[in-house]
């Protein structure tokens, strides 16, 4: 760990465990973020990477453990209060608001954000608009969310995100479904947005994508953090090789 | 057979009064793994969908020599012109074997036992789930079933769209020695594939798609010594 995230993390996990039923999801994870930092999550499907986000934005609450960020324990607050503590996420599965324009689904995002939110839908699409510049997606502002493809609903779902106007984004494989060049541009936003003060946790499995990102990767196999360190020694790490990454791509 | 198992030549196709492609050509060689690239929208999807039926089409589209246009999705599908989906669209609350004989339903032979074999040898991690529900697997085990409900209809063609989506780069490239397998077994392959490196390293040929019509093709080892088709599909350094 480095030695930021030792001296003043901006969110600590300690012991975090989550069971479904007999199934034990994600066992005893410990970790820090520090503040402005990119921290890759990576692992083989099913290892509980999007069940660790789940615990950290609040839709599932953990058997065991705690979470604590900026200095306050929140392991028992409900999603919308970490919202307003500056915790927002995006969706694997990528959930805009059907039948509302671009916009509006942006300017939900600022009504709901850090510190409450605005508190206006006037002033709320006036923010969202900025939002909707800086992802570019500028030119789809009345467009239903709905119409939008691929790479644009992507855009929307940080778009989203960034009008919360969070402290911590966790990102849950905003990738997927992105050919190379579109992966390239999609790094581009997510550096952007870290030159703006905010943390981000990236779960993905394109690697070109979290070597160029993280400043720090870490890795779940079976709900268990099997390795953590730098890009290049956790992707040359025997045991992440072994578990997740395959011989052809170390 | 003479020609192509799969042969397309100006083929139209869109969604009511919309139009998405623009008069494609391409074809598919017994035993050939062929891969079709091109930016998200560009019409890859709609093609497939074409292919297999779904929707309506003009232009030539023809499949082991046989006019596919007049043909419903199930007629296609039993004269073993096999699509496995994006999303894997699996039936979630149905054990892995049930979902595998689903691919079997429309075979009259007496050979299904052979075939539940020969998926398993494939994919031995569905063997020992068969009797858990599909829905409750990892993602790249759903994409292993997928695959495998595919293979349990006997396909000569297996049309796989978006099969790396979401899943970890070790099942990847256990997907991709599958694919190898099968086309020793005799099955052609045509995959719609967003990793470009992962298809690459599969394919004979590519077919690059840009807004509803192919603009490029070729054996992928050209394709991928080309700089225009480098900087708008592979982008920067793996």
């Amino acid at each position: 760990m480095s030695e930021a995230a030792l001296s003043q993390p901006l969110l600590q996990a300690r012991g975090l465990t989550k069971r479904f039923q007999g199934l034990l999801s994600v066992n005893r994870v410990s970790f820090a973020i520090a503040e402005n930092e990119i921290l890759g999550l990576i692992g083989p499907n099913g290892a509980g990477k999007t069940t660790l986000v789940n615990m950290m934005s609040g839709t599932l609450k953990p058997n065991a453990g705690e979470i604590i960020f900026r200095g306050t324990p929140i392991t028992a607050l409900p999603p919308f209060r970490r919202a307003h503590l500056g915790i927002a996420r995006t969706f694997q599965v990528m959930k805009p608001f059907q039948g509302m324009s671009v916009l509006d689904n942006v300017a939900v995002g600022a009504l709901f954000g850090q510190g409450g939110g605005e508190k206006a839908m006037r002033q709320a699409r006036e923010s969202a608009r900025e939002w909707i510049t800086f992802t570019g997606l500028a030119r789809h502002l009345d467009a239903r969310a709905e119409a939008l493809g691929g790479p644009d609903r992507k855009r929307l779902e940080f778009a989203k995100a960034l009008a919360m106007r969070p402290k911590l984004l966790l990102l849950d494989e905003v990738m997927a479904g992105l050919n190379p060049v579109e992966i390239d541009e999609m790094v581009d936003l997510i550096k952007k947005i870290c030159a703006r003060g905010v943390t981000l946790l990236v779960i993905e499995h394109v690697m070109k994508a979290i070597r160029s990102l993280s400043d720090r990767v870490m890795v779940l196999r079976n709900g268990e953090m099997i390795a953590e360190g730098t890009p290049d020694d956790v992707l040359s790490d025997p045991r992440v090789i072994e578990a997740y990454l395959g011989a052809r791509r170390a | 057979m003479s020609g192509p198992l799969l042969e397309i030549a100006d083929l139209h196709a869109g969604y009511g009064a919309v139009p998405i492609l623009f008069g494609i050509d391409l074809h598919i060689n017994e035993g050939e793994i062929v891969c079709l690239v091109g930016s998200n929208g560009a019409g890859k999807t709609t093609l497939l969908r074409a292919i297999s039926r779904l929707i309506r089409a003009r232009g030539v589209l023809r499949f082991a020599g046989e006019d596919l246009l007049p043909m419903k999705p199930e007629e296609a599908f039993a004269r073993g012109l096999v699509q496995v989906p994006e999303g894997r669209q699996l039936f979630g609350h149905m054990s892995v074997e049930d979902n595998l004989l689903m691919g079997a339903y429309r075979r009259r032979d007496k050979n299904i036992a052979e075939s539940f074999a020969r998926v398993y040898e494939l994919f031995p991690i569905l063997k020992s789930r068969r009797t858990q529900l599909a829905g409750n697997m990892s993602g790249g085990e759903q994409q292993m079933c997928a695959m495998a409900r595919a293979l349990m209809a006997n396909p000569r063609l297996l049309v796989i769209d978006e099969m790396s989506l979401g899943l970890a780069p070790l099942v990847v490239d256990q997907l991709l020695a599958v694919l190898k397998e099968i086309r020793a077994q005799g099955v052609t392959v045509l995959l719609v594939e967003q990793d470009v490196f992962a298809a690459f390293s599969v394919a004979d040929r590519a077919y690059i798609m840009e807004t509803g019509r192919v603009v490029r093709d070729g054996p992928v080892a050209d394709l991928a010594e080309n700089r225009i088709v480098r900087e708008a599909y592979l982008g920067g350094a793996a």
